[in-house]
């Protein structure tokens, strides 16, 4: 057996500086994860998966080198050691480049742990999962289930390097996805959610079911719309998923940095609607991305993003603060085990409005509410540019759902939409993985139908 | 380190043993090297490497899965048991599977190479990039470039209680540039990439630096470019962007698994017209430009398989499991991300054959369309249950009475599974499949290497989105 995570992340740090590293950094990740997947009604597959990985980061003065991999043994977890040691003594020198974290400290962050997955009952989950399908197709004999996943994930991060600190936390994921279609003669459509909690209680897996279900049968009488401009509403996880491509990027300070974000010079400046306020903070209570510390285990903390529109502060590990100055803003991020890490956001979190989805509908005069999008991560960050196929659409008038739209192009600037064209933000806040928002509302719109 | 051929052997034995009336498992070995240039500065020389099985069985017809990438006999012996607790979990709503009768295969085969990239001094790596890297920020209005070069060797040890034994590997390398261009205030970044089933020789033979120029010049010109005017017109589709259009457009709704759940719009529809009848569309294991699949992950040969035959759709794609509930031919269409994951329904090189236009000749009859180009699109996204697919292209041409003018920007194509492929209405002779070391194609969170491709084509009406 692999060694206990602790005491491998020690002896692959002494053996990195044993073997001429100036500074290194261990990164162990000890994972197992189960899955449940229904194709229409009947369970296609329950699986386990067990992983053990190393991220080294190591330098070598201002030359630096980055290994992931999975590990079996101490032996092989010493061999990527030296593999790494031996690539940076190959690289170039970063001029940029100061040292790793010299502090690793952790926030205590609360509940990002659910006991209830150390006595997981897939049986009783799967048979869960069986009563949501059947649920949905209660609400009318015009449904029929697609399929269903459920993905129960617990894990433990222990992150040393040679400044003497050590820093381990475990932390629990679980995914449900539904979808489902609804068919009446001559007419299909489909619907989908994709929920990502800490807690498997957060997740109601019958009320989700319930709910794809009558959406999906809001789809079926679908006609097209002229082009031409119109009001938008981004529902909630629409908004997120906009964020994720747009936003995260243009605000990470490596972007910043390498001349890519459009906000580059930009602090200060009021760039979007007073009405919004947006925060990135990897402490709260049972969030998704909430965490002690962050891939290079400095602590992770709450900052404002943008206060009333007004672009505060960009996001930083200790890489990019070193450039700029100052202190890591707890962001650090590893794509993979084997990546640098790189700033990004942890939760990000758009403060909701008053008015609940439904009543901005109401006060809709022509527009389009926005469901489901295809594509909208194929937008540019770099310009901001928004585009997005709409999947699944209802075309309002005057305060009303006419009938269904789809296939239909949304495009232009984000940051307009979001400054001057915002018309109303709602307050039903959900999140697409560690996306949090509501539901916005973006007058004049252009739409291609 | 690594795993015999004995050692997989006495794996499914244990699992007959155990209780499973069939087993398979994947053992994979694979090896990732990213060296990346970051606006003038080594951001990554990063390698990764992953080892591990996947086990897969049946137990009274119901199927298991588990993964470790811990490979002491007891870490094993605990993956066999989850993986039979994991079916005994599923009979309680499970569907029985059957999975259709393939040939027994037991073969090797590795994917040509002259130089092992792996071999190759990191120093030198270092220095090419770096000075591809370097050259590109002197350039007019190009501000900001990220330079890569990447490679890998995967190799795939598929053995089952069947009798098969298939050993796969492959090596691939890939160069990748991106650049932002910027005038004033306005930005544009465009990207390319360029990969091979190949070792490092295909890296000592390219002329990276012109290769980055283009790039760069392409991004500077792009960065003053307008955005198309919005509407729906007669477009012209280069051959990268033709595989992207049919990878999204079409393949994905081929997937039988889609099929099986009742989410394609194709369901039915075998033995139909569904594109106009210029247009034939395969699916191939191995095919020059594409990426090198001569079996799948269920160790299923992977060949030829026509999907679409002068617009008449002829064939699914399929896994040993669809094949059999959907009466349909075993494909050699599963495949896994890696070990640790189950074989989803995958694309493999997924392409239009030529027709018989130059591709001149498909510019003469428009009045006003789209040269959508490939150099810097991002790829694409379909919904294939609503039937509704979107990519975006690079820096494209506006054509005006037959001949290409001025260049264009953030355009992006959408339209309708069952409608575009009516609207082609000619097809050039100028096949070309490609593929990536950089990327691949996802589905239900695991990402696969396909390649796609085709002749240049046109197409009578499109959705374009711009301002």
């Amino acid at each position: 057996m692999i060694e206990e995570p602790n005491s491998l992340a020690e002896k692959l740090l002494s053996k990195a500086l044993k073997h001429g590293a100036t500074e290194a950094e261990i990164y162990i990740s000890d994972a197992i994860q189960y899955s449940i997947s229904y194709i229409k009604e009947h369970i296609d597959s329950i699986s386990y998966r067990r992983s053990v990985a190393i991220g080294i980061r190591v330098a070598i003065g201002k030359k630096i080198a980055v290994q992931g991999a999975t590990v079996s043994s101490l032996k092989e977890a010493e061999e990527v050691v030296l593999s790494a040691i031996k690539i940076a003594r190959a690289s170039t020198e970063d001029p940029y480049w100061k040292s790793l974290p010299v502090k690793l400290s952790l926030t205590p962050t609360s509940e990002i742990y659910d006991k209830k997955v150390d006595d997981i009952n897939l049986e009783e989950l799967a048979k869960r999962m069986k009563f949501g399908i059947d649920e949905m197709k209660n609400v009318d004999p015009r449904i029929k289930p697609i399929g269903s996943s459920l993905s129960i994930s617990k894990g433990r991060r222990v992150i040393t390097n040679n400044y003497g600190d050590l820093v381990n936390e475990e932390s629990t994921l679980i995914a449900y996805g539904i979808s489902a279609k609804a068919v009446e003669a001559g007419n299909e459509s489909s619907y989908y959610e994709y929920v990502v909690k800490r807690h498997i209680d957060d997740i109601d897996i019958e009320g989700k079911a319930k709910e794809v279900a009558s959406t999906a049968l809001q789809f079926l009488n679908i006609k097209r719309i002229p082009t031409g401009k119109y009001e938008i509403l981004f529902k909630n996880k629409v908004f997120s998923q906009l964020l994720v491509t747009l936003l995260a990027p243009a605000i990470s300070a490596q972007w910043v940095q390498m001349a890519r974000s459009p906000l580059a010079g930009k602090i200060g400046e009021q760039l979007l609607n007073e009405e919004l306020t947006i925060i990135d903070d990897g402490t709260i209570p049972r969030y998704v991305a909430s965490r002690g510390f962050d891939d290079e285990g400095v602590a992770t903390k709450r900052k404002t993003v943008f206060d009333h529109g007004v672009l505060k502060t960009f996001l930083y590990d200790t890489y990019t603060a070193y450039r700029d100055n100052r202190e890591s803003t707890g962001n650090a991020y590893r794509r993979r085990l084997s990546s640098a890490p790189q700033p990004w956001i942890t939760n990000l979190i758009v403060q909701p409005g008053k008015t609940g989805f439904n009543e901005i509908i109401r006060e809709m005069k022509r527009g389009i509410v926005v469901y489901l999008t295809i594509g909208e991560w194929l937008s540019n960050p770099v310009n901001g540019y928004l585009n997005a196929t709409v999947s699944n659409g209802l075309y309002v008038e005057n305060g009303e759902v006419k009938h269904a739209v789809k296939g239909i192009a949304i495009s232009g600037n984000f940051y307009e939409m979001l400054k001057k064209n915002l018309i109303m933000i709602g307050s039903d806040v959900d999140n697409m993985d560690n996306v949090y928002a509501p539901s916005i509302l973006i007058g004049e719109v252009q739409i291609i139908g | 380190m690594g795993i015999s051929h004995l050692d997989l052997n006495e794996i499914i034995a244990l699992g007959l043993k155990k209780g499973a009336e069939y087993i398979d498992v994947r053992y994979q070995e694979s090896y990732y090297e990213l060296v990346t240039y970051d606006t003038g500065n080594l951001r990554e020389y990063s390698t990764s490497r992953i080892i591990g099985i996947g086990i897969r069985v049946l137990v009274n017809g119901f199927m298991g899965f588990s993964s470790t990438n811990v490979l002491s006999k007891e870490a094993i012996e605990e993956a066999i048991n989850k993986a039979i607790s994991c079916a005994r979990a599923s009979s309680i709503a499970g569907r029985k599977r059957s999975l259709i009768e393939v040939p027994i295969i037991k073969d090797k085969v590795t994917s040509t190479y002259r130089i092992n990239p792996i071999d190759i001094d990191p120093e030198n790596k270092v220095k090419l990039v770096s000075e591809v890297n370097k050259e590109s920020l002197k350039r007019e209005r190009i501000k900001s470039t990220i330079t890569r070069l990447g490679c890998q060797v995967d190799k795939r040890i598929f053995a089952s209680s069947e009798g098969s034994y298939v050993e796969v590997k492959v090596t691939s390398i890939g160069f990748g540039h991106m650049s932002v261009a910027r005038i004033g205030n306005v930005m544009e970044r465009v990207h390319d990439s360029k990969s091979a089933i190949a070792g490092y020789e295909f890296i000592e033979k390219g002329d990276w630096l012109q290769f980055a120029e283009e790039i760069d010049k392409l991004a500077a010109k792009a960065v003053e470019a307008k955005t198309p005017p919005a509407g729906s017109y007669p477009v012209v589709l280069d051959n990268r962007v033709v595989g992207l259009l049919l990878h999204e457009a079409f393949g994905h709704a081929a997937e039988a698994d889609h099929i099986e759940a009742g989410a394609s719009v194709l369901i039915g529809k075998l033995g139909e017209r569904v594109a106009s009848p210029l247009v034939t569309i395969v699916d191939e294991g191995i095919v020059e430009g594409g990426y090198f699949i001569p079996y799948d992950d269920e160790g299923v040969p992977k060949k030829r398989t026509v999907i679409v035959e002068k617009g008449v759709l002829k064939s699914y794609l399929y896994d040993r499991h669809t094949a059999k509930v959907l009466n349909g031919k075993p494909t050699g269409n599963a495949r896994a991300q890696d070990y640790a994951s189950i074989p989803l329904v995958r694309q493999t090189n997924f392409y239009m054959l030529p027709g018989d236009y130059k591709v001149e000749e498909l510019f003469e009859d428009i009045d006003f369309g789209i040269y959508a180009r490939s150099i810097g699109a991002g790829g694409g996204e379909v919904n294939t249950s609503m039937g509704t697919f979107t990519f975006n292209m690079g820096p494209s041409y506006i054509i005006r009475k037959g001949e290409i003018h001025e260049l264009v920007r953030g355009v992006t194509l959408s339209g309708m599974i069952l409608e575009t492929l009516k609207e082609v209405d000619a097809v050039a002779n100028d096949l070309k499949v490609t593929t990536s070391v950089f990327g691949g194609c996802g589905k239900n969170g695991q990402m696969v290497r396909v390649g796609d491709g085709g002749p240049h084509i046109r197409v009578r009406r499109m959705i374009i989105g711009g301002k």
